[in-house]
């Protein structure tokens, strides 16, 4: 079974960037230049891992993320910034729960070792899913299971 | 059942101060006053929950977190500091796998809110571990564990409509 990636980022050349950095690997990947035509690619193709970029017009990575957590809670969810801060990291962790918090220019090498991992997280997910069933987390529907929190 | 929550700090005032937090008749709390301490218990007894300061001398919170992930991945990991800076907690995200990142000052209500949830997010992994170990010797179970869980519900399939 392929992998397939969905890459969220205003900037064409990014998404073309790291579209050519997964040619000719075993990942389908899938792309949106911006985050709302990205709502409509996530409904549609349901990724396994969800890569978005922080700084977007209209919808904002972590907004995105936070989309992609209530109607694909299975995806795994990672953060890709250009200008990192203190307090965007932070929410990315407390709130967004994201797996990882790339900065730009990603690396072929880091990309492709925290895509793997992203996979290997994303089938244990799954695993787990099948074995607790509906019960347990609803598939794609309602609610998160836990609200970020502060305090 | 209790829950073992081992806190690092440097600072004295500060292990005080959490460990006041932290008291409940659920919890047994432990303190070290530095990564090398922690260490050493964690060679010694199981912890549910680790929560740990970034700036001490010796070893950063960071190295002592992803120590605490390479060795004992079953462990939550919390960063407490006063010290947040965005490699830091970049380096926290991505090389500590930390459950979440609280800066001081930090409200007991926050930490005993955030220690409560990471152990419910404990027991939930562990659970998840307890089945995949069953369904990774006794496959062919798979069904059954699924059925067992949800009596009568449908089963969902994973990644269609």
């Amino acid at each position: 079974m392929r992998a397939s990636v969905l890459i969220v980022d205003d900037d064409e050349r990014v998404v073309e960037g790291l579209e050519r950095a997964l040619h000719g690997t075993d990942y389908e990947v899938i792309t949106s230049v911006g985050s709302w035509a990205g709502v409509e690619v996530l409904r549609r193709r349901r990724p396994d891992i969800v890569v978005a970029d922080q700084c977007m017009p209209g919808m904002t990575g972590l907004d995105f993320l936070a989309v992609v957590r209530q109607h694909r809670p299975e995806a795994i969810r990672i953060l890709l910034s250009g200008r990192a801060d203190v307090e965007m990291a932070l929410r990315a962790l407390n709130e967004g729960e994201v797996f990882r918090f790339l900065t730009k220019p990603v690396d072929r090498v880091d990309l492709l070792e925290v895509l793997g991992l992203a996979y290997s997280r994303f089938r244990e997910g799954l695993e787990i899913q099948r074995l607790r069933g509906p019960l347990q987390r609803p598939a794609g529907a309602g609610p998160h299971v836990r609200r970020p929190r502060n305090g | 059942m209790t829950s073992v929550i081992l806190i690092v700090d440097d600072e004295q005032a500060v292990l005080d101060g959490l460990g006041r937090s932290l008291r409940r008749p659920e919890y047994v709390v432990l303190s070290a006053s530095s990564p090398e301490a922690a260490a050493e218990i964690l060679r010694a007894q199981a912890v549910d929950v680790v929560v740990s300061d970034h700036l001490m001398p010796g070893m950063t919170g960071i190295e002592f977190l992803k120590l605490v992930r390479d060795r004992y991945p079953d462990t939550m990991r919390i960063m407490l500091t006063g010290h947040a800076d965005t490699d830091t907690a970049v380096k926290a995200i991505n090389e500590g796998e930390i459950y979440r990142f609280l800066s001081k000052p930090c409200s007991a209500l926050e930490l005993q809110v955030t220690v409560h949830l990471a152990l419910e997010q404990l027991e939930l992994a562990r659970e998840n571990r307890r089945l995949l170990a069953i369904l990774r010797t006794r496959p062919e179970l798979a069904g059954l564990l699924a059925e067992s869980r949800s009596p009568g519900a449908p089963k969902v399939t994973v990644g269609g409509h």
